[in-house]
């Protein structure tokens, strides 16, 4: 029994863990940069594409009433707008078209752990969504600015192309989504109402 | 009062027990009391428990709760993710040994309480990670969320890891695997706890979300740890360290009886120590094959400034190497450590239980009592030859007013069906309900004179014993 009992024999388990715990971290390691930038919506980019230019008047993160002209008509996608520099393109899929977009309309604040987030949308009389666009968003620390820079950008595109609140979070940005859905619901409500 | 440490020296001055013992070598530095009371200990663990749940609930963990499905579950998430760091940390507080604890509650207690918490870090963890998983499969679905959980998100790789070697070292930690694994093969496994908590960090600063936004909050966090990092490497690490450094040498070693030897260790290492009669050490020593083995004994001669006495029993596992060391071999020597000592007596008349090879602590105290304590030491072994020592013990309690009292042979061919039942212990030592009993041996012995002596009178509060230590 004591010839067995050496010291390698006792230490080989850890050193076993050791190495199988370094394998699995080359492995498993594999952070994306951010956010995924698969998690936006599909972008249709057929000729028959219908763009529609927003061109919000308040930059983000200003509370104050907003006034915006929306653009709606069938331009060739190949010679985008060459309007001013605060412009967000977007490009939805041509089928429900909207009977009429109304004008921007400020969001509540939702409060979120990591900050305010507040959305600005344009709706029709049914509560469809035509654009939509956060314009407050959590920025106490770094790592909140560098997912909500990419992550608003995001929830504005599916919102415009899902036309309601109903799209999926995303991944990364839990709080900021759910803020950004559930004031963009609201505004959806009130055009209802 | 019969030194010792001298008796590896001159046995002949104590085998007859009347010649007059050479002067005392100047007895170890006795250990101060603890000064942390009961109440340090339970206000330090409610500011503990409270900061951590009211950070969480300060950040929205407790309205979340209420908050939906993926909510309620992200903020159970976080919750138990600081209580499985919080409880891991007291358990390293346990085992890094500060004196202070130490001195209070002895290192059994404290490996036992080590153990609780451990499983309790476990469980902890298993709910952490679940929570964590149905929190971001409601957000997400299943498969993203296994992949941002698993490595999607930067640290979550590590900590992934550092779940797993958790899992291990608690697994392996249950009682019904670690029987079935050699000490050391248990041991190396379980020093991955510290790789597991240390790679798991970066992702309760960058990810936990009560720490990510909260400066306060993650200076507290960052500081319990550095805290508690300091106190392993200072009381821990450190004295680990100090021992190899001034190793101790063995000056003599002989046997006493077939199995069983006498080991002195001597060296200038013991003069800044601080111990008493009836206490343990680590030992290990730095011998071929031996090194990296360290494990506790009873100390069988109250120590000194010069040297401490061990008797060690050949159990057929490393105490066999141990038996056999040679005469100048170096030693490292952790402790002394242990909470009886002749102080629990209280002054109160003594009766010492002892079985087999725990005549260790028992030999040691008998040199620091007085006579008021009139000592009756009951001896139990399987057979004559496993009794060790006996005249020493009998020359020193008798020197003390008390007596011994053997109760050798197998259990079964015993006079009485149960040695330690009241009636029995009553007949022999008739005021034993007025006595201080310290009790050591194997733990069948302890659970069965326990129950007798309760039986005979004997108040809780006076029944101490120690943990078999080899």
């Amino acid at each position: 029994m004591q010839r067995n009992d050496t010291f390698a024999r006792r230490v080989v388990p850890a050193l076993t863990l050791i190495g199988v715990s370094g394998g699995l971290l080359a492995a498993l390691d594999r952070p994306s940069d951010g956010l995924d930038a698969a998690v936006g919506p599909p972008l249709t980019t057929g000729t028959d594409a219908t763009t529609v230019t927003i061109v919000p008047t308040v930059a983000p993160g200003t509370d104050s009433a907003t006034t915006v002209t929306t653009v709606a008509g069938a331009q060739n996608p190949a010679t985008p707008a060459p309007t001013a520099a605060p412009v967000v393109e977007t490009t939805v899929p041509p089928a429900p078209m909207p009977v009429a977009c109304g004008g921007m309309i400020l969001g509540p604040t939702i409060d979120t752990k990591y900050g305010p987030v507040q959305v600005q949308a344009s709706v029709d009389g049914t509560g469809f969504v035509c654009s939509a666009q956060g314009v407050v968003w959590p920025t106490r620390d770094r790592e909140s600015v560098s997912i909500n820079n990419q992550a608003v950008p995001l929830l504005d595109q599916w919102a415009g192309y899902q036309h309601d609140a109903s799209f999926t979070s995303i991944s990364g940005a839990t709080y900021t989504s759910k803020a950004y859905k559930q004031s963009l619901q609201a505004i959806i409500d009130g055009a209802r109402a | 009062m019969i030194a010792m440490d001298d008796i590896a020296v001159d046995r002949t001055t104590v085998t007859t027990g009347h010649a007059i013992p050479a002067p005392p070598a100047s007895p170890m530095r006795l250990p101060r009391p603890s000064r942390i009371t009961d109440n340090d200990i339970a206000a330090a663990l409610a500011a503990y428990v409270l900061v951590i749940t009211g950070m969480w609930s300060v950040h929205g963990g407790l309205a979340d709760i209420s908050g939906g499905w993926a909510s309620a579950w992200t903020s159970i998430t976080a919750l138990s993710g600081l209580y499985t760091s919080a409880v891991a940390l007291m358990a390293l507080v346990l085992v890094a040994r500060p004196k202070s604890l130490e001195r209070r509650f002895g290192l059994d207690r404290m490996f036992v309480w080590h153990r609780i918490l451990g499983d309790s870090m476990g469980l902890l963890l298993a709910l952490h990670v679940t929570a964590a998983v149905v929190a971001w499969t409601a957000d997400s679905g299943v498969k993203n969320a296994l992949i941002d959980l698993t490595g999607g998100t930067p640290y979550m790789a590590l900590a992934t890891v550092g779940a797993a070697l958790i899992g291990v070292v608690t697994i392996t930690s249950l009682k019904a695997v670690r029987q079935k694994l050699a000490y050391e093969t248990w041991y190396f496994v379980h020093m991955l706890a510290y790789v597991g908590m240390a790679i798991s960090f970066g992702h309760e600063i960058y990810l936990g979300s009560d720490l990510a936004n909260d400066n306060v909050a993650r200076w507290f966090w960052v500081g319990a740890h550095v805290v508690v990092v300091a106190l392993l490497i200072v009381s821990r690490w450190g004295r680990t360290v100090v021992a190899f450094l001034r190793p101790l040498r063995v000056s003599s070693i002989e046997h006493v009886n077939h199995d069983t030897v006498d080991i002195v260790v001597a060296g200038r290492g013991l003069r800044a120590r601080e111990g008493d009669a009836g206490q343990f050490c680590f030992v290990r020593p730095l011998a071929s094959g031996l090194w990296w083995q360290s494990h506790p004994f009873s100390m069988s001669a109250a120590p000194t400034v010069g040297r401490i006495r061990f008797t060690i029993k050949d159990r057929g596992d490393a105490t066999r190497s141990i038996t056999a060391l040679k005469p100048g071999t170096r030693v490292m020597v952790e402790g002394p450590f242990g909470v009886v000592t002749p102080d629990v007596l209280d002054g109160a008349k003594a009766l010492f239980v002892v079985g087999g090879v725990g005549v260790a602590p028992v030999l040691a105290m008998l040199e620091r009592l007085g006579p008021d304590h009139e000592p009756v030491v009951l001896y139990r072994a399987h057979s004559e030859k496993d009794l060790v020592h006996l005249d020493d013990l009998r020359a020193a309690a008798e020197r003390l007013g008390g007596r011994l009292l053997t109760l050798v042979g197998p259990t079964a061919k015993l006079a009485v069906s149960d040695p330690f039942s009241a009636r029995v212990l009553t007949a022999a030592i008739p005021d034993v309900a007025h006595r201080s009993v310290v009790m050591c041996g194997p733990d069948r012995l302890l659970h069965a004179a326990r129950a007798g002596l309760r039986a005979a009178g004997v108040p809780k509060n006076r029944i101490h014993s120690e943990h078999s230590w080899w």
